[in-house]
């Protein structure tokens, strides 16, 4: 009934997940996954991996006091920030 | 030769004044995206800071090579890649590089395998792993970290993982699927022993997780 083995989906695993496929086969691995509970399982832990590593992404505002320095040590050499007023 | 506004002297305040409101614009304000790119190259926070720093000195150095409306983002990647090379005196590539990626993936596969017959099938919901994963990326050979933190981390895509490290896209999949097995296979063995932990502190009470967890280990054997 499934047109692909189990073999042959696990080893799509990461270039499904990462949305790497081609339309095609991308819509047979969804019709696998819809018939086999064990590569589900397979795909789902993963999934949650990957959405676990990508929580440790920093926020923009976590970087703010950076920025501050680095407009600091350009100031130094001549830069002017917008609404700073330097070309009177 | 012509003006063109780029050179440091006789030039019109009004003309500094347009050129730092543009640098501000279309470098400054990438600042966050450059300096997880400065992160995910430097192992340590306050290199990556300093690289972060070096990078803006020279974009505003350089700015009047910058074409307008191109890629900003890029043109400071690039400037920080170069930056963090030219400090480390070292080409990027120290580790030769497997490339199986079937071999990888199913790896993945029977790392999952693994965990879910240590009743970790839950792993990532059940313990927070941020901190130990934190610490198993830095722990990865260097190539293989440094594609961890653009892709998986950050949320580059591979083409744009491939252009700023000047590697081809199969390189980055290759490298990533390495990472992915590398740290699945660090967390795992930092979740059982968490694992463990828990149903030390669940036996001191009465706790019917308890009682499934043993009946699991029972059907097993």
């Amino acid at each position: 009934m499934n047109a692909l083995e189990c073999g042959h989906v696990v080893r799509r695993l990461w270039d499904y997940l990462d949305g790497m496929l081609p339309e095609a086969e991308r819509a047979d691995i969804v019709a696998h996954l819809q018939h086999c509970a064990n590569c589900t399982a397979h795909f789902e832990f993963e999934q949650s991996f990957l959405d676990t590593v990508g929580r440790l992404r920093r926020d923009d505002r976590e970087f703010e006091p950076l920025k501050d320095q680095v407009i600091a040590a350009l100031k130094a050499r001549g830069f002017a920030p917008p609404g700073t007023g330097r070309a009177k | 030769m012509g003006e063109d506004g780029s050179a440091g002297h006789e030039v019109s305040d009004e003309a500094r004044a347009a050129n730092d409101a543009d640098f501000a614009r279309n470098a400054l304000a990438w600042l966050p995206d450059v300096t997880r790119f400065a992160r995910a190259l430097a192992r340590n926070g306050d290199d990556a800071d300093d690289l972060v720093q070096e990078t803006f000195l020279r974009a505003y150095r350089f700015w009047h090579t910058f074409t307008p409306g191109s890629d900003g983002r890029r043109w400071l990647f690039t400037i920080c890649r170069n930056v963090f090379l030219r400090r480390a005196q070292r080409d990027e590539v120290v580790t030769s590089v497997g490339d199986d990626t079937d071999v990888d993936t199913m790896a993945a596969i029977n790392l999952h395998v693994a965990a879910r017959d240590a009743g970790l099938d839950d792993m990532f919901a059940r313990f927070d792993l941020g901190p130990a994963i934190t610490r198993a990326i830095d722990a990865l050979p260097e190539v293989y970290a440094v594609v961890e933190r653009m892709v998986d981390v950050d949320g580059m895509s591979y083409q744009e993982a491939a252009d700023v490290l000047e590697i081809p896209v199969g390189t980055v999949r290759s490298r990533l699927f390495r990472a992915r097995r590398l740290l699945q296979q660090d967390l795992i063995e930092h979740a059982r022993d968490a694992g463990i932990r828990h149903d030390e502190a669940l036996q001191a009470t009465d706790d019917p997780v308890r009682g499934r967890h043993e009946r699991g280990q029972h059907e097993r054997t």
